[in-house]
């Protein structure tokens, strides 16, 4: 007979594998070389360049916390199969798409705090309510883009590529798009909450831009991030995760 | 009735064009189990499809009843030690087992025990404590064995557990796994190195070309094997003299005597013919300095099957 687990299992060994990962993430150089890097673009941006606060919260949360989240998330289980490690944690009693998601937010959560002081810091030299928009805004565009690149880091064979072109082509260049078009990007979305809207001109065409509603696109980001979640460790969960030597 | 601990069956499984294992029926209970082939035979696929890490292309794979691919909670009852010298290597040896463990439900308090408990056992209580990186390849083997075996389960699956170990730690490994067998456990062991297995066990399993050839005691299956009479050399003084009564043997295919202190026989039956050898002898006042048969052992009925298999 199988022994029997305590209830709610799947998510305290969720739990527990979060924070062993989330320990490993924190131990890497890499993540501290990212630390020292954006403190170092701060610095440079705010306090030799004098480059407006708004416009570096742009360059912070825009641009550069999707791009790290396609670098952290898109290799989630491809990492662990070239580790060869992926075994320990699949062969236990736990569901694999509880281990996926545990595993996705463990990699997203250092781009958080990676941004996150930044995106803060840049929010209150306007005054709290910024600083609350910008944090905000820079943990729902992580979780969204984190999991969207965790997903296509499964599909893809190239996954970082995809992520890029996403990002330059769909994301940033659509995003540029007024009206509904505009809607179908993240971006749209992350600036609308951090309140960064791009206003291109004043011409006669922006009356067909009509930006969504703040709740509207934090509930937008909220359900994109919960369902590339939800996708992936449905793939992760139905796949074979061949080990070769 | 309860369910068998380990059963495959008519299970198949591809990987693109080549068919990795065809067809096979098994079912393991307590005990080790030895399970032999040829690199690439499907050995490994065996252990990974009865470890959940893969789906069978055709067949079912049932571990204590249920799958191990899509029932998470049935894997509580397995340890698996996988081949590859892979790990989360800035770990030490008991922060390994004890989050791997705490993936079974246990407390961490409890999981630090059990860790410290399964690295005692593989004797690695002092080891254990120095990072995986910094291990030796046999100490890392060892850990390995601990981690598969900390939360207690029933069926504990090793993929070439004696890889890289040094003879002691062979010896001592080859104890554990006996001791795990003992303690009713199911307990399946892929290696290459017969002698080994042959000290594990006498319950193997062959596989060829993705296809069970045999399964079963090694004595019953060399016995089987009728078309390869038992060669068994005798040292005595009057070899000749003994070698004529021998030939009027029942199952006494042949004797040859090799020089007035040795002879060579080949019966159909080793125990009946060893036992009247030994009658023999006494009957005749000889002395019998020296009795074996070099293809009654796990590595002779291991190089006939592979031959008969082509």
């Amino acid at each position: 007979m199988i022994p029997g687990l305590p209830a709610g299992h799947d998510a305290r060994a969720a739990w527990i594998w979060f924070g062993f990962h989330l320990g490993r993430h924190l131990r890497r150089r890499t993540f501290w070389l990212w630390l020292v890097g954006i403190v170092g673009f701060l610095v440079l941006a705010r306090g030799l360049a004098h480059t407006p606060a708004r416009i570096v919260a742009q360059g912070l949360i825009i641009q550069l916390g999707p791009l790290l989240a396609l670098f952290f998330c898109t290799g989630v289980i491809r990492q662990e199969i070239e580790d060869q490690t992926l075994t320990y944690g699949f062969s236990r009693p736990v569901g694999r798409g509880w281990l996926y998601m545990a595993r996705v937010l463990a990699t997203a959560a250092p781009v958080a705090l990676l941004v996150l002081p930044g995106a803060l810091y840049l929010g209150l030299e306007a005054g709290p309510q910024t600083a609350m928009a910008y944090g905000t805004a820079t943990i729902l565009a992580i979780a969204a883009y984190g999991g969207f690149f965790a997903l296509i880091g499964q599909v893809f064979r190239w996954p970082a590529w995809f992520g890029l072109a996403f990002l330059l082509f769909w994301d940033v260049a659509l995003g540029l798009v007024p009206g509904f078009l505009g809607k179908m990007t993240l971006s749209t979305h992350v600036r609308t909450v951090a309140d960064l809207q791009i206003r291109l001109s004043d011409g006669p065409w922006m009356r067909f831009f009509e930006p969504p509603s703040r709740v509207a696109s934090t509930i937008t980001l909220l359900v994109f991030a919960a369902i590339t979640l939800w996708l992936g460790g449905l793939l992760v969960r139905r796949r074979e995760h061949r080990i070769t030597r | 009735m309860s369910a068998p601990m380990l059963e495959a069956v008519g299970v198949s499984k591809l990987f693109g064009q080549v068919r990795a294992l065809n067809e096979v029926d098994l079912t393991l209970g307590p005990g080790v189990t030895g399970l032999l082939g040829p690199n690439g035979s499907g050995k490994s696929t065996l252990l990974k499809l009865f470890s959940g890490q893969l789906l069978p292309d055709a067949g079912q794979v049932r571990l204590l009843g249920r799958d191990p691919f899509r029932d998470a909670p049935a894997r509580r009852a397995m340890g698996l030690c996988p081949e590859q010298d892979k790990f989360y290597e800035e770990l030490d040896g008991y922060r390994f087992i004890e989050v791997l463990t705490r993936l079974h439900g246990f407390s961490a308090a409890e999981s630090r025990d059990r860790a410290a408990h399964a690295l005692a056992r593989v004797g690695m209580a002092t080891d254990g404590k120095k990072r995986l990186a910094a291990m030796s390849r046999g100490m890392r083997q060892r850990t390995k064995i601990a981690q598969a075996i900390a939360h207690d389960p029933p069926v504990v699956l090793l993929d070439e557990p004696l890889n890289g170990a040094d003879p002691v730690a062979r010896a001592d490994l080859v104890k554990l796994v006996r001791q795990l067998g003992d303690e009713g456990r199911c307990v399946v062991v892929s290696s290459h190195v017969l002698h080994e297995v042959e000290a594990m066990t006498h319950q193997v399993v062959f596989i060829r070309f993705g296809r069970l050839r045999a399964h079963g005691d090694v004595f019953r299956l060399r016995g089987l094997l009728t078309d390869r009479p038992y060669r068994i050399r005798v040292k005595t003084p009057d070899a000749r003299g003994l070698a004529t009564r021998l030939l009027a043997l029942e199952h006494v295919r042949s004797v040859t005597v090799q020089d007035e202190g040795s002879l060579e026989l080949t019966t159909t039956a080793l125990e009946p013919t060893a036992r009247a050898t030994a009658r023999l002898a006494e009957d005749l006042g000889l002395a019998v300095s020296a009795f074996s048969s070099p293809d009654a052992d796990l590595e002779a009925l291991y190089r006939y099957l592979m031959e008969a298999a082509g």
